[in-house]
């Protein structure tokens, strides 16, 4: 047995059929729209702490090298830092508050260490350590210090908001040649 | 009723299943590598850290070999190697992580100079491989550092009566700083230094030309004006107790000198005494005299020098209290011709002689009182004691530097850090 359709009834969907499929691609779309929002938000987060991973040991590692090789510190603030190098010649690290920067100075030329640093803090010791403690004196003298220590900050930006932040915190650093 | 199927349908299936698979893996894949490198980075750091300490642990060893085995360079698994056509001492240690040290000692060998240096080499593992290894390497130069080296120091207190200058240097080994050896209130230099570990300290009205060292937590009265040089307050030195010399000792005879029973000493060697006669020892004998008196009063001592060779005097006393009446006479000048040292068991040293003292005392458990009469007495010399309790009488104190020379060594010590 045939049943013949009526040309007329072909030739559309339904107002109810076409509602349907309507929410069914949105629904579709939505999903799909938030797994890549999702998606490429983690995946720049991921970008970001790897990037501020490598910067910041760079930083940190470079820094420590310098220090470890230093024969006094010269000056001292609590984002700043002066010391005289294993050659003698003044290196100084800064932070500009202002630009999220820390910077290095050596011999007149600037090199930056580290960029979006929100917060960075040096603090200074002396050899002698305190009694049945693991911590060190502070020095009445800045050039009486042997220990330095520093403690930073940074964050990055994901769609123009600050979300995820990386501290770095270091051991302290003793001046070899001191 | 026969159903057909589309084809078409099928494959268009299959092509979107794979696409998204690819699409998610790619993403997968992307994540997962970017989490790789950063473990990477951060192990790779860590462990270019934990070469330094490595490192370190070389030169420690290094320095260790250096002041126990100086005349033995080639101890405790030491080899002796020639590089870039010099002598070079080597040893290599691995530890439980398969990290290692690879340290050469330059010029350690027997009767070396003062100034050896050391290049050391420490080797962790790499990250994610057990096969590869970061290095890092540092150059330090040591020295051995002298024992004496202040004109006075006390573990504890400091405390001067009196005024005027209470300290400064000389050098019987230099023309220009002495007077044929002998201290010249003329040929001084500011190397008075005075050190303290505790304090207090309190100098009266006393200046010193010098430094003054002070421990962390020692109070001090002491103006900066009293101090020609700099007043530091990271001193972190301690001075190590004597230790008796491990030797044969004989009993030292007397003779009649002068009226007056003394202890001659005639031969070089080692003796020991248990009385406080006069002693006096002839030129170009060194006598090392344990003294077994607990209660030690000796009376005049006397070393003789005679066209320029001195006798020399070195004093182990083992406990008690010593109390020198006597005058103490070196007629080198020299303070390195005459040491007086105090073991952990003795508590108390007094001067009272009419003239200066030439010599050293070292007596880190000890209180040293001088109570001199005499006019302008001096301690020539060096003194390191527990405590100086009191000083009366006119004395002051005159450093000869050339006990930095000649003196007894502490330890070797770092004076420069490179890493290459």
């Amino acid at each position: 047995m045939f049943t013949k359709c009526s040309p007329r009834r072909r030739r559309a969907f339904t107002l109810v059929e076409v509602m349907v499929a309507t929410a069914l691609s949105l629904m579709a779309v939505t999903v799909m729209a938030l797994v890549a929002y999702f998606t490429s938000r983690s995946f720049v987060a991921a970008t970001n702490y790897t990037d501020m991973a490598l910067l910041s040991r760079m930083a940190l590692d470079n820094m420590s090298r310098t220090i470890r090789q230093s024969r006094q510190v010269t000056a001292y603030s609590t984002n700043s830092i002066t010391l005289l190098d294993a050659n003698g010649n003044s290196v100084q690290y800064t932070l500009n508050p202002a630009t999220g920067t820390l910077i290095s100075v050596v011999g007149g030329a600037t090199n930056t260490y580290l960029t979006s640093c929100n917060s960075l803090q040096f603090w200074i010791y002396q050899r002698t350590p305190k009694s049945n403690s693991l911590s060190c004196y502070t020095p009445a003298y800045v050039t009486n210090a042997k220990l330095v220590q520093v403690t930073w900050s940074c964050s990055r930006q994901i769609f123009g908001v600050n979300v995820n932040n990386e501290i770095v915190e270091s051991a302290s650093i003793c001046l070899r040649n001191h | 009723m026969k159903i057909k199927s589309s084809k078409g349908q099928q494959g268009n299936t299959l092509m979107l299943t794979l696409v998204l698979s690819l699409a998610i893996g790619t993403v997968l894949a992307s994540y997962l590598g970017l989490i790789g490198s950063r473990y990477k980075v951060t192990k790779r750091s860590q462990s270019w850290n934990s070469a330094i300490p490595v490192l370190e642990s070389g030169i420690e060893e290094a320095l260790t070999h250096l002041q126990d085995d100086l005349n033995n360079a080639g101890a405790n698994g030491w080899t002796l190697g020639v590089l870039s056509g010099q002598q070079v001492y080597s040893k290599q240690r691995t530890f439980a992580d398969g990290s290692y040290f690879l340290v050469n000692i330059y010029n350690a060998g027997f009767g070396a100079s003062n100034t050896p240096y050391i290049y050391s080499s420490g080797f962790v593992r790499g990250p994610l491989s057990s096969a590869s290894y970061i290095s890092r390497t540092a150059k330090v130069a040591g020295t051995n550092q002298p024992l004496i080296r202040f004109a006075f120091g006390a573990v504890g207190t400091i405390q001067l009566n009196g005024n005027g200058l209470a300290a400064d240097s000389f050098n019987s080994s230099n023309p220009a700083l002495s007077n044929n050896g002998q201290y010249d209130s003329g040929k001084t230099s500011t190397n008075g230094n005075v050190a303290s570990v505790y304090g207090p300290v309190d100098f009266g009205n006393h200046s010193i030309s010098g430094n003054l060292y002070l421990g962390p937590s020692a109070s001090s009265s002491v103006a900066s004006s009293q101090v020609s040089g700099n007043v530091y307050n990271d001193f972190n030195v301690s001075f190590p107790d004597v230790v008796l010399p491990t030797t044969t000792w004989l009993p030292a005879t007397t003779s009649v000198i002068g009226g007056t029973s003394t202890y001659d000493f005639i031969a070089s060697g080692d003796y020991y005494i248990a009385a406080g006669n006069n002693i006096q020892v002839e030129p170009g004998v060194t006598a090392r005299v344990r003294v077994d008196a607990t209660t030690f009063n000796p009376g005049n001592v006397h070393i003789v020098s005679s066209n320029g060779v001195s006798g020399t005097l070195i004093l182990y006393q083992v406990s008690g209290t010593v109390s020198m009446s006597g005058n103490v006479t070196v007629d080198s000048g020299r303070a390195r011709n005459f040491y007086y040292y105090g073991l952990p068991g003795v508590t108390s040293i007094t001067y009272g002689g009419n003239s200066s003292f030439v010599g050293v005392i070292y007596a880190p458990e000890a209180d040293l009182t001088l109570n001199g009469g005499g006019n302008n007495n001096g301690l020539i010399g060096s003194s390191i004691t527990k405590s100086i309790a009191a000083m009366n009488g006119h004395y002051n104190f005159h450093f000869d530097e050339d006990l930095l020379s000649s003196g007894p060594s502490r330890a070797y010590v770092v004076t420069s850090w490179k890493e290459l």
